[in-house]
């Protein structure tokens, strides 16, 4: 097994081309066993990819900025940094990166339900080249082997509102599920709603359902009460709670940010 | 394979296995100062600096390191000229057992490095990687505090 | 007794600095040369007999020096409790056995060049396994036809308790006095529940480790991290039937115990390599090993029953514990006394008493000691019980417990009773300042204006709780500690103590009586602790004996010294010992105004006339254990809706005697009162349907951190106790047992639902709600 460095983008299309290649960034979330049994390890740290920066309206993250970069970068009150405050630990976000997370979604990553709920984009190299979305990535992941997630971009600010919260037993334990809430508004009334849930039976859920229910009214004419009566969740039994103790609780957090961004409008 | 680290300012060629991990690149190496707790990320015992920036050095691999420079505990300070940090969790009664104390004084310099007068919730989120069984963390909290004021008034 | 110049200062822990320094003090910090490190293969299946096993193609392995198994290790039976000969422990385990009582337990080992090959030999072992069935509930282990785990030669070597290893049963205690039945009739109400505390682990940081290697003689030097070095030597040799005197064991720095290295766990195993090969050997064990195949804190189910008059008297009262000892006995009847021992005296008026447990086998991890030691598990039914009745009767718990608990001169009929490895001991309390404690917490926390204010925000529901404990100091008449001290030439002086500093500043404590007596500065007494070769015996770091019985060792032989001192400086002086007064590192002779200094005293001693060092040494044995108090006030935020409880506030007084290090009398403290809340909350081990733990991680299983922390006060209430050392009672154990239940009663104060279950996780508490209706 060999280690590389490659220092450009188009070395590490070379380099992907191998077959038992694999990448690594912080390298937080990569077994012992999975480096050993790799023919060649590729590590992206030498890769001009360690940055956070606002291009235009988009929010563009190099592959390897750490978590403590994010938080550090983006506005303090951004969806993305209220889920990475409640990330690992931080040792463990100072040497997390933004790629790996995306690529490997450990188990105390709570990057799915934002990215998801930001439209966020992934640009990838490697056997598939270009732009793609983060939620075609995860539906469709088998098709992203042998490929590398250079950057994650999404749109910054807009008249958008986000909450995030999640479960777990302890404040560094990995959550047990995430919810996110995302309204995009048009004045008082809603004009595209995102409502997702991580740490379920699927890999997340998106309540289209009640979101297209959200659409062109006011937050103000929706009955909180009876809103995700019918939202079916299935959860494993986890070491944080039963499976329909887990489906309760998402309930309750996904009132809870309901509650929390009508009340802020 | 082989290659050279950077550790508390000198250059050591050292041998490692191409999955070894920083953790026991170092202590295989005599630095006994960085421990090992748990091999999970979780604990702590084993922060050290990577460029300044603390770190778990169960899960970093030896060979990405690379260039970066390392600091254990004894890169700060000894017992012969021990740093601000190290006699303000003397004094504060901070250590009992001792063991997380490397891995807590370096969580401790990291966190003055970027922000000289912590609150109490900051100094929280800051020790958040590193776990300690006996205090209760009362006292290590206190001499957080207690070093923020004695490394102001070294400068 | 205020010109004290070493007792109740904030003297600094005499290893702080090094430790905060990273010096190399802890046992995986030494490097062995050419070491053989070993590799233990465990039992995948809870309860199974080995039918074969094969060795060979791991022998073969390039770099594999040694295997064991069954078939080559001594068939002796012991026990891995470290507790005083004869342990009353029963004697239940070999080092490998042809069966398998746990997942986890040791079915072989490998040693060799690296750990890897180790690893790797070890999973070469091919093993055939005839499985049994398997026992986990601990109501169906005395049962008829239950599974038995021991059915060979296994018994105790005293009879500390009831074995009968035919039933499952490691131990039994029961005891009574007065007529309870009687007592139940002539109360106005009776009150009944049953309460559960879980398995849990100590976490200590640092993993068990041990390393064997040989000194120039040929004997063997264990380096370990161990509480009982001087058992762990006793345990070794006669296992091995390697002579002691040829066996040095050597406890450095150790990174936590709370119990756990209250135990010969890897002592033996790495000595016998050691010993066959002739080659140093060690192993380091993983977390995981430390969660599946340590020791854990005893699973207990209590149903405590009380008849109560309406003026408040309890007339009546009638435990029934059963507790899990998992696979094996190790400390299973020490801690099942203890469940009573330390726990029924707080309230030593009720007249008719009857105590009956029981500690029985299963196919589990296996328990041990464990910071509290029983007292925990007994004192989270008692508390919640006392503020259920004190509930009912519309009376505060705060006074309720200040009228009944046991004060200053009282005893109680349990001291006679149940003893520690020996029948019980007569005494009476000497100093109790609960009461004081209860008012100090109470006034902090809040208590007249919080309780029962039922208190909520939205969802959240604000509630305070309290409890009570107390423990001990040492074990009478069996823990002995020994303590051995010289002068230099110039006034400082070497003590020399078996005690065992695992972190928690005894060789601090222990330097600052020894200065104190002699009259120095601390800074002039140089310790060394827990080396067989170099120091004297102590029993080792458990049953919160350090303080009180070493500290005696030490005050004792102290005192011995400063005579010696007198001595010679009423040779020098040429005047009668009796005029002569002890100063701070002098002798004055107050009638003529002279005085030498202790270096004076020692330069002649070495060198003048009759030439001789001056030293000492003295043990300690105490014919009473005086009792630590505490109380623990508690506030808790309950979410009705998700069931989780965020303790906000924990408030805990404490009588420890008169303090001797204030600092580190605190950290004791607030050290056992964040384990109390972590293992209350969310602490937990989670098995699969075939006793396998699903969760050996500190991702899986969690423990508290500092961003979990509610806000923790310790208020030290000094009382004097005239057996201790300066007045000193224990510190180290107590404080562990009140935050559990001081959460519990704080949870019923916010949403009146009772836990009776730990640890009280949300989906618990949820649970609880729903069922009760809050809302």
């Amino acid at each position: 097994m060999e280690w590389y460095f490659p220092k450009s983008l188009e070395e590490l299309a070379e380099l992907l081309k191998e077959e038992g290649v694999f990448i690594h960034a912080g390298g937080t979330a990569i077994k012992e066993e999975r480096i050993k049994s790799a023919k060649r390890v590729i590590d992206i740290s030498s890769l001009p990819l360690n940055y956070v920066k606002k291009d235009g309206d988009i929010w563009r993250i190099g592959a390897t900025a750490t978590l403590s970069r994010v938080m550090d970068s983006l506005e303090s009150d951004h969806l993305l940094v209220k889920a990475l405050k409640c990330t690992a630990t931080t040792p463990l976000r100072n040497r997390i990166t933004v790629g790996g997370s995306v690529f490997l979604s450990p188990l105390w990553s709570n990057f799915m339900g934002p990215l998801l709920a930001l439209d966020a984009k992934l640009n990838v190299v490697g056997k598939l080249n270009g732009t793609y979305s983060y939620e075609e990535f995860l539906s469709n992941k088998a098709k992203f082997q042998g490929c590398a997630v250079t950057e994650v971009n999404f749109q910054a600010g807009g008249s958008t509102c986000f909450f995030f919260d999640r479960f777990a037993r302890t404040a560094n334990d990995y959550s047990a599920l995430t919810v996110t809430l995302g309204f995009s508004m048009k004045g008082d009334v809603v004009d595209e709603a995102k409502i997702v849930v991580t740490g379920c039976k699927k890999v997340y859920e998106r309540l289209n359902a009640v979101e297209a229910g959200f659409k062109g009214k006011s937050l103000k004419a929706i009955d909180p009460d009876r809103l995700f009566d019918d939202v079916k969740l299935e959860f494993a039994d986890k070491p944080a709670g039963s499976g329909p103790y887990l489906a309760e609780v998402a309930r309750v957090l996904l009132m809870r940010g309901f509650d929390a961004l009508a009340s802020a409008r | 394979m082989k290659a050279s680290f950077n550790i508390n300012g000198k250059v050591h060629e050292l041998e490692f296995a191409p999955h070894a991990r920083l953790l026991d690149l170092l202590r295989d190496n005599g630095f006994t100062e960085v421990k090992c707790g748990c091999r999970e990320g979780f604990c702590g015992a084993c922060s050290v600096l990577l460029d300044g920036e603390l770190v778990n050095s169960c899960m970093v691999y030896a060979a990405s390191v690379g260039e970066r420079k390392i600091t254990t505990v004894k890169g700060i300070g000894s017992i012969h000229e021990p740093h601000p940090i190290q006699e303000a969790f003397v004094e504060a009664g901070a250590v009992q057992c001792g063991f997380c104390t490397p891995g807590m004084v370096l969580a401790t310099y990291a966190l003055l490095q970027r922000n000289p007068d912590p609150t109490d919730e900051e100094i929280k989120e800051a020790l958040d990687g590193n776990f300690c069984r006996c205090t209760g963390y009362v006292k290590i909290i206190d001499a957080v505090k207690l070093a923020a004021r004695k490394v102001k008034e070294n400068d | 007794m205020t010109d004290y110049i070493n007792i109740g200062k904030n003297k600094e822990k005499v290893d702080a600095l090094a430790l905060a320094a990273g010096e190399p003090l802890f046992a995986d910090d030494f490097a062995l040369k050419d070491p053989l490190h070993i590799a233990f293969l465990y039992s995948p299946h809870a309860h199974a007999k080995i039918k074969s096993i094969d060795t060979v193609e791991a022998e073969s392995m390039p770099g594999v020096a040694l295997v064991l198994t069954y078939k080559n290790t001594p068939r002796v039976l012991y026990t891995s409790a470290g507790q005083s000969h004869p342990e009353p422990s029963p004697y239940d385990m070999y080092m490998f056995d042809e069966k398998v009582r746990f997942v986890g337990d040791r079915v072989a080992l490998v040693a060799a060049e690296s750990e890897e090959i180790a690893k790797e030999a070890v999973k070469k072992i091919k093993v055939e396994y005839e499985m049994l069935p398997a026992l986990f509930d601990i109501e169906e282990a005395e049962k008829d036809g239950a599974p038995v785990l021991h059915d060979g030669e296994e018994h105790v070597m005293i009879p500390s308790a009831i074995y009968r290893p035919e039933k499952n049963l490691a131990a039994r205690i029961a005891f009574l006095y007065g007529d309870s039945q009687k007592g139940f009739e002539e109360a106005d109400f009776v009150q009944e529940a049953t309460y559960y505390t879980h398995i849990a682990s100590h976490c200590a940081l640092e993993t068990h480790v041990t390393k064997a290697t040989f000194d120039h003689y040929g004997r063997l030097v264990l380096i370990t991290s161990t509480q009982v070095p001087f058992h762990a030597r006793r345990i070794v040799s006669n296992i091995l039937g390697i002579p002691l005197g040829k066996i040095r064991v050597i406890k450095p720095r150790i990174g936590g115990g709370f119990g756990s290295k209250q135990e010969v766990l890897l002592e033996p195993y790495v000595a016998l390599v050691a010993w066959r090969t002739k080659r140093p050997a060690q192993i380091v064990t993983s977390r995981e090993e430390y969660f599946v195949s340590g020791r854990t804190r005893h699973a207990m189910r209590s149903r405590i029953k009380m008849g109560v008059k309406n003026d408040g008297t309890i007339v009546a009262m009638e435990i029934d514990d059963l507790m899990n000892a998992g696979a094996y006995g190790p400390h299973g009847p020490t801690v099942l006394a203890n469940t009573g021992a330390k726990v029924l005296p707080l309230f030593n008026k009720i007249e008719n008493v009857s105590f009956y447990a029981d500690c029985v086998y299963t196919n589990l991890p296996v328990g041990g000691a464990y910071r509290g030691y029983g007292a925990t598990q007994g004192f989270f039914g008692l508390n919640q019980h006392i503020d259920h009745i004190t509930r009912l009767l519309g009376i505060d718990m705060a006074e309720f417990v200040k009228k009944w608990h046991i004060k200053t001169g009282e005893t109680s009929e349990v001291f006679k009773a149940i003893g520690e490895g020996k029948t019980g001991h007569e005494q009476v309390v000497t100093s109790c300042k609960l009461s004081e404690c209860i008012d100090e917490a109470a006034r902090v926390i809040g208590w007249k204006e919080k309780r029962g204010a039922k208190r909520k925000e939205g969802d959240k529901c604000y509630g305070v709780g309290m409890a009570v404990a107390t423990q001990g100091s040492g074990i009478p008449l069996i823990d002995m500690g020994g303590a051995h001290i010289k002068m230099n030439e110039d006034g400082s002086f070497n003590l020399y103590v078996g005690a065992t500093d695992i972190g928690t500043g005894s060789d601090t404590v222990l330097a600052q009586i020894a200065a104190e007596t002699l009259k120095v500065p601390s800074e002039k007494i140089i310790v060394l602790s827990s080396d067989t070769d170099l120091t004297p015996y102590d029993v080792g770091a458990y049953a919160s004996s350090t303080t009180y019985v070493s500290g005696n060792a030490v005050k004792r032989c102290a005192q011995k010294v400063a005579e010696r001192i007198m001595e010679v400086a009423s040779e020098m002086l040429e005047c009668p010992r009796e005029e002569l007064t002890l100063g701070v590192e002098e002798v004055s002779h107050v009638k003529s105004g002279r005085s030498l200094s202790f270096k004076d005293v020692a330069y002649y001693a070495f060198y003048a006339k009759n030439q001789f060092q001056i030293e000492e040494s003295a043990s300690f044995v105490s014919p009473v254990s005086p009792f630590p108090f505490c109380a623990t006030f508690a506030e808790v935020e309950v979410d009705i809706k998700t069931g989780i409880v965020r303790p906000l506030k924990v408030v805990t007084a404490m009588d420890c005697g008169n303090v001797l290090n204030p600092k580190l009398a605190e950290g004791q403290v607030e050290g056992a009162v964040l384990n109390g809340v972590s293992f209350s909350l969310c602490e937990e081990y989670l098995f699969d349907e075939k006793g396998k733990m699903k969760n050996p991680s500190f991702w899986d299983y969690k423990v508290y951190k500092t961003t979990d922390l509610p806000e923790i006060v310790t208020i030290l209430v000094p009382s004097f106790e005239e057996y201790g050392p300066y007045g000193a009672k224990s510190v180290g154990e107590v404080a562990i047992n009140t935050p559990g239940p001081a959460i519990a009663n704080a949870i019923y104060d916010a949403v009146g639902i009772r836990m009776y279950d730990l640890p009280m996780t949300p989906e618990r508490v949820l649970k609880a709600i729903k069922e009760k209706g809050v809302g």
